[in-house]
C-alpha cells in the first residue's frame, strides 16, 4: 500500500530535467528566503566611486555595479524575493478564483455556466498583456495591481480547465453514490469532486507561476510593474536597454534569473504532468 | 420456506413504499424517449423484492427517479411515492437529501467505479458516518463504528484495509465496502442495482448472501435489481417483472415463477437452462424478437410483437395491469 504521493515522487525523481528544474526552483526560493542576509550589500546602497563596474569575482562587487552604481548581485537576489513573492500570490490569487468559478461553472451547469464561461472568454479573447497594461494603467502602479492585473490575466485557463475537468467528473458513478448516502452538493462538488481535479490543477499552477513572473518582469520592463529603485529583474532589464551594447552583462544577467526561473518551472510541470496522467491511466 | 412466510399475513398498513404508475422520459436532441412507462410496486418492512427484466427495460432508471437521482434532462412524473410516512412527491429537496442514506441507500453495478479513487476506504466510511451521526460521536469512536462495518460485511483484516485505496481492492472487495458504506447510513431500505453483475459467479454469490444475512438482521427491506431470474427466485419474497419500461407482472415469487400469468414470464422462464426439462442436444428455448427501441412506437401491449398468442386486440388495444388478485398481470389474456 504505497501513498500516492510516495509513487508520485518515485516517477518524478526518475527524470532528470524535474529534478534539476526543482533543485533550480528550491534554490530560488533559498535566495529569496535568505536574500536580507546573504547579499553583500544593500540592493538600493549606490556606490558613486564605482559605477558600471563589469563584473569581477576578485573585486567588491562580484557581478559588477549598474549605471547608478549598486551591486548587482545584492539587486539580483532581491530581485528573486520580489519575482517569486509575487509569483506566489498571483498562482494563489488566479487558483482560488479560477476554482471556485470553474466547479460553479462545471458542477451547475445551464446559465450559470454560459454566463461565467462568456465572460471567461471575454477575458480570454483580448491580449493578457495589453489587458494587464490596461488594468494596470486603471489602478495605477504598484506591486499590489501589477499582482491584480496579472492575476485577472492568468483566471481564465484555470476556470477552462478545471471546469472540463469537474463536467468529466461529475457524471462519473462515484459522485451518484456520493449522493445517494446524502452528501450535499458543496460536500460533493468541493470534497468528493475537486481532489480528482487535483492533478491538472497543479501543473497548470506550475505553468501559471512561469506565466505570472514573465508578466511581472514584461510589466516591469514597460514601467507598469516594480517602480525604481525595487530591484524587480524585469526593471532592471528595462534599465539597463541604454547600456546592452557597451555593458551587456547589466541585460544579461536578469534576463538569464528570468530564463532560468521560468524554464525551470516548466521542466518542472511538465514532467508533473507526464507523471501524473501515467497514474491516471494505471487507475 | 421463511420467503413464503414472509410474505403472508401482510396488510397494507406495514408497508415501507408505495409507488404508483411512475414515469420517467428523457427529453434527447433525438426526442423525447419515455424510459419508464408505468411503474408501480410496493413493499413490506424487512422483506426483499426483486425487480426483473432486460437491460433497457427501466429497472434502474425507476429507482434512481425513486431517489430523485435522474440527471437534468429527466421528466418524470407519478400518482404516488410514499416512503414511510414521507409523501416523496412533495418532499422539499433539503429534507430528501436528509432521507438519501438515511432512508433509502443503494448499492450500483459497478463497485469500482462506485468509490471515489483519491480517498482511501476508511476516509469514504468515516465521511459518510460523519454526515449521518456528526454531533453524536468522537472520532475514535466513528473509527471504530467504520472497522465494525468493514467486518459486519466480511472484509479481512478491516483495519488495514481501512487505509486502502480503491484501486487496490479486488471488485468483490469493492462491493463489500460499498455495502458497508451503505449500512453505515442505516437505511430502512437498500436498494441493490445489480449488485453482481460485474463480479464473478463465486463472489457474486457471497454478496447475495451478505446482503440477505444483513436485511435479516437489521430488519432493512431490500430492493434486488437483477436480470437474473434464479437469483431473484433465490432471495426475494415478492417479485416485479418489468418489460420495455412497464411491469408486465408482480407477485409472490412462488407464484409468479410457479404459475407464471404473462406471456412474456413464461417465455423468460422457459428460456432458462434446466437440468431434467431437456434433452440433451434440443436448443434451448428462446423469445423470437427484439426488445422494441425507446424511438419505436409499438401500439397495443407492448410485447405482442414477440407473443406466440397474440391476436388483434393485443395488437390495437392496450392492456391494464390487473392487480385484483395478488399476482398481477398486464394481459389481455393471462395465462
Amino acid at each position: 500500500m504505497t501513498h500516492p504521493l510516495l509513487e508520485l515522487w518515485r516517477n518524478f525523481s526518475q527524470s532528470k530535467g524535474a529534478l534539476l528544474g526543482l533543485t533550480t526552483i528550491l534554490l530560488f526560493f533559498g535566495v529569496a528566503l535568505g536574500a536580507g542576509v546573504i547579499s553583500p550589500h544593500s540592493p538600493t546602497l549606490v556606490f558613486s566611486d564605482a559605477v558600471l563596474l563589469p563584473p569581477d569575482l576578485s573585486s567588491e562587487h562580484w557581478l559588477g555595479t549598474d549605471d547608478l552604481g549598486r551591486d548587482m548581485l545584492s539587486r539580483l537576489l532581491h530581485g528573486a524575493r520580489v519575482s517569486l513573492v509575487l509569483g506566489i500570490l498571483i498562482v494563489i490569487t488566479s487558483l482560488f478564483f479560477g476554482v471556485i468559478l470553474g466547479l460553479t461553472a462545471g458542477y451547475l451547469g445551464g446559465i450559470t455556466d454560459t454566463i461565467i464561461m462568456r465572460i471567461t472568454d471575454v477575458v480570454m479573447s483580448l491580449p493578457s498583456i495589453l489587458l494587464a497594461i490596461v488594468v494596470v494603467s486603471v489602478m495605477g502602479t504598484s506591486l499590489l495591481n501589477t499582482v491584480v492585473a496579472i492575476s485577472i490575466v492568468a483566471i481564465p485557463s484555470f476556470v477552462r480547465l478545471v471546469r472540463a475537468s469537474v463536467i468529466a467528473e461529475k457524471n462519473k458513478n462515484y459522485v451518484i453514490c456520493a449522493r445517494c448516502f446524502g452528501a450535499s452538493h458543496f460536500r460533493i462538488a468541493f470534497l468528493n469532486i475537486l481532489p480528482n481535479c487535483i492533478a491538472p490543477i497543479t501543473v497548470q499552477s506550475t505553468l501559471a507561476f512561469s506565466d505570472g513572473i514573465l508578466n511581472i518582469a514584461a510589466l516591469g520592463f514597460l514601467g507598469l510593474g516594480a517602480q525604481p529603485p525595487t530591484p524587480e529583474w524585469g526593471t532592471m532589464l528595462a534599465d539597463a536597454r541604454d547600456y546592452i551594447v557597451s555593458e551587456p552583462y547589466l541585460v544579461v544577467l536578469p534576463g538569464l534569473c528570468i530564463l532560468t526561473v521560468v524554464i525551470s518551472f516548466n521542466l518542472v510541470g511538465d514532467v508533473l504532468r507526464d507523471c501524473l496522467d501515467a497514474k491516471l491511466k494505471k487507475i | 420456506m421463511t420467503l413464503k412466510q414472509e410474505s403472508k399475513n401482510r396488510g397494507k398498513e406495514d408497508s415501507l413504499l408505495e409507488i404508483e404508475a411512475l414515469q420517467v422520459g428523457f427529453a434527447t436532441n433525438r426526442g423525447h424517449i419515455q424510459a419508464v412507462k408505468d411503474f408501480s410496486c410496493h413493499l413490506y418492512q424487512n422483506e426483499t423484492l426483486g425487480i426483473v427484466g432486460e437491460s433497457g427495460s427501466g429497472k434502474s432508471v425507476a429507482n434512481l427517479a425513486l431517489l430523485r437521482l435522474l440527471p437534468d434532462n429527466a421528466e418524470w412524473q407519478a400518482t404516488k411515492i410514499k416512503f414511510m410516512q414521507h409523501d416523496l412527491l412533495t418532499l422539499r429537496s433539503s429534507e430528501f437529501q436528509r432521507l438519501r442514506g438515511n432512508g433509502i441507500a443503494m448499492v450500483f453495478q459497478n463497485p469500482m467505479t462506485s468509490l471515489n479513487p483519491c480517498f482511501t476506504v476508511g476516509q469514504q466510511l468515516l465521511e459518510t458516518l460523519q454526515i449521518h451521526h456528526q454531533h453524536l460521536h468522537s472520532k475514535t469512536f466513528q473509527r471504530e463504528k467504520a472497522i465494525a462495518l468493514l467486518q459486519q460485511v466480511g472484509i479481512p483484516a478491516a483495519a488495514e484495509r481501512m487505509r486502502s485505496y480503491p484501486h487496490e481492492l479486488s471488485g468483490g472487495m469493492a462491493q463489500r465496502v460499498m455495502i458497508a458504506i451503505a449500512l453505515a447510513c442505516k437505511p430502512s431500505l437498500l436498494i441493490a442495482d445489480e449488485p453482481t453483475t460485474a463480479l464473478d459467479v463465486t463472489i457474486s454469490r457471497q454478496i447475495l448472501n451478505l446482503l440477505d444475512r444483513i436485511k435479516r438482521r437489521s430488519k432493512m427491506s431490500l430492493i434486488l435489481i437483477s436480470h437474473d431470474l434464479t437469483t431473484v427466485q433465490q432471495y426475494c419474497a415478492r417479485v416485479v417483472v418489468m418489460y420495455a419500461g412497464e411491469v408486465v407482472e408482480s407477485g409472490n415469487t412462488t407464484e409468479v415463477f410457479g404459475k407464471p400469468r404473462h406471456p412474456y414470464t413464461k417465455a423468460l422462464l422457459e428460456a432458462l437452462p434446466q437440468k431434467q426439462s431437456h434433452a440433451a442436444g434440443k436448443p434451448l428455448p428462446t423469445i423470437e424478437g427484439t426488445v422494441p427501441s425507446a424511438y419505436d412506437s409499438v401500439t397495443g401491449c407492448l410485447f405482442h410483437p414477440r407473443c406466440q398468442y397474440a391476436d388483434a386486440k393485443c395488437r390495437t388495444e392496450k392492456p391494464i395491469l390487473n392487480n385484483k388478485t395478488s399476482q398481477a398481470v398486464r394481459c389481455h389474456y393471462p395465462l
